[in-house]
């Protein structure tokens, strides 16, 4: 046996044994147990009164109310609000891509496990890194050690709540490998439709539009966009080095990883773009040009504030013909 | 050492419950073969079930929280456990279990406040463990990732092979091999910064 292992055998068993048990405290700890078995009880029992008396009253007064409601149903505004009821915790559940409001981050949950984290403003967090696998027990999800702990409470309505327990001390310190307790509470929305058919998939109506506005500058479509159809993720950023503002594609689906990127020009009102740079899908120096490029505002619980439509008038190559698809801002 | 004494505390019966328990019981008239168990379990295995919590939140008040709620889940499923398992490794599984979500949730509230020798990290401190008790490697092991903490009290702590802290943990021997692999790494590391 290594001294290592000596010390962790030695630390913790006089650890432990500083913890004592004596008579006295183990006839009050048997005392508190009973005297909880017998409350225990005695709930189950007042429940079953309670209940056996509300299914009295409930029978007599159903048919007066079921009579009331079926007068009134029909009067009533239809409602588009969905309660925000907790689901179980599954992999049906959760499947999909989700936006941190607060951040702008992205979490692809796979229908196998396979959870991606990604920062749509930063490139360099898409690699394997961010990309683990959770399983999913009695007690909620499981990440791999080295992501520490996680909680995550998906609800109706396309909303989950996060919470990151504790976090992994970063690497390079003499404590790196340990988890630090931090508490953060994160509001995550759904990018893309649940799994038809599952609790989460509640198909509420979308919300209304509020205001269109024609796209005349590329400031207007800086940020993250989510393709909704094809589920790609398109980003347009300024680029101070070459005073010019550049566009990076990914390829669909739950794989977040770009494989197409080059210029965002502004051309008689048409937005093109334009395949530059090493190991680009479309042939580099291709375009595919947009017209009638509007942006939607939306209000309400909507999980995106704004959305893009246009219309294709030049394809540079298949990859692109996402771009003509509906774009919802995430960030 | 062994943390678990199997002092006899009683007198076999017989009956279905008699070949897995560690020792022998002595009925008492008007108790439910279950009751009497439990109540044996407590005399035999509550302070050993109390140190298991204790190494693992370094909080005495939160251990005898943990180790009640796994006394009276083994008595709701009982049913369960005459047919399926043994109650003691019900209980240690139900004991980590429980440990790991009251760190959690004390976490989250952020009213962790260790009443014990042992101190907990400072939640806000960069560094994790700079500032837990100087000398002694468990505020170290309750620091690690909580499956790594779990496999080096069983395998220390408690003294269980491989083979039966994967039983225990629900995990695979491999994972167990690398879990406690990776905990050795990082506490080894630990303690040289210590030295």
């Amino acid at each position: 046996m290594s001294t290592l292992d000596e010390l962790i055998r030695d630390d913790l068993s006089a650890s432990a044994d500083s913890v004592e048990v004596t008579d006295d405290q183990l006839g009050h700890v048997v005392h508190r147990y009973t005297r909880r078995l017998r409350a225990v009880r005695r709930q189950r029992r007042m429940r079953a009164v309670v209940a056996a008396a509300a299914a009295v009253v409930v029978l007599g007064a159903g048919a007066v109310a079921l009579q009331q409601l079926l007068a009134t149903v029909d009067s009533l505004p239809p409602s588009r609000t969905v309660e925000p009821t907790t689901l179980p915790v599954t992999f049906a559940n959760l499947h999909g891509v989700w936006v941190d409001s607060a951040s702008g981050w992205l979490l692809s949950f796979g229908s196998d496990g396979r959870l991606d984290v990604v920062n749509p403003g930063d490139p360099s967090t898409f690699d394997e890194e961010n990309t683990t696998t959770i399983t999913i027990g009695p007690t909620g999800i499981t990440l791999p050690d080295h992501w520490c702990d996680l909680d995550l409470e998906p609800r109706q309505g396309g909303t989950m709540q996060s919470t990151l327990v504790r976090e992994p001390v970063p690497w390079g310190g003499p404590t790196s490998g340990l988890c630090r307790d931090l508490t953060g509470h994160h509001t995550l929305s759904r990018l893309t439709p649940a799994v038809p058919g599952t609790e989460a998939d509640t198909r509420s109506a979308p919300e209304p539009a509020t205001g269109t506005q024609q796209v005349t500058s590329r400031v207007q479509i800086r940020g993250a966009w989510r393709l909704q159809a094809s589920g790609g993720l398109l980003l347009i950023m300024w680029d101070a080095d070459d005073a010019n503002y550049h566009y990076a594609l990914s390829g669909g689906g739950q794989d977040l990883t770009f494989v197409d990127g080059g210029t965002v020009s502004m051309v008689d009102d048409h937005l093109v773009f334009a395949s530059e740079g090493p190991d680009v899908y479309c042939e580099v120096g291709s375009q595919t040009r947009l017209a009638a490029a509007r942006v939607w505002s939306t209000e309400g619980d909507q999980p995106f504030s704004q959305a893009l439509t246009s219309r294709t008038t030049r394809l540079a190559c298949g990859l692109h013909s996402a771009l003509s698809d509906v774009w919802l801002r995430v960030s | 050492m062994n943390a678990w004494s199997e002092e006899a505390v009683a007198v076999p019966t017989g009956g279905p419950e008699a070949d897995w328990l560690p020792f022998s019981i002595v009925p008492t008239v008007g108790e439910s073969p279950r009751e009497e168990i439990i109540s044996a379990l407590f005399r035999s295995e509550y302070a050993g079930l109390l140190r298991l919590a204790y190494c693992i939140t370094g909080d005495r008040c939160s251990a005898e929280d943990v180790v009640m709620e796994a006394y009276c889940s083994l008595h709701v499923h009982w049913p369960l456990m005459r047919r399926s398992s043994a109650p003691l490794p019900y209980l240690r599984s139900a004991v980590i279990l429980g440990s790991r979500s009251v760190i959690r949730q004390a976490v989250r509230s952020r009213h962790w406040h260790p009443r014990s020798e042992v101190a907990r990290p400072d939640p806000s401190s960069e560094d994790a463990i700079a500032d837990t008790e100087a000398g002694t490697l468990a505020g170290a092991v309750r620091a690690l990732p909580h499956r790594q903490c779990e496999v080096i009290v069983c395998r220390y702590y408690l003294e269980l092979s491989e083979a039966e802290t994967a039983e225990l943990l629900h995990l695979s021997v491999g994972a167990v091999k690398q879990h406690a692999h990776r905990a050795r790494q990082t506490l080894s590391r630990w303690l040289e910064v210590e030295r």
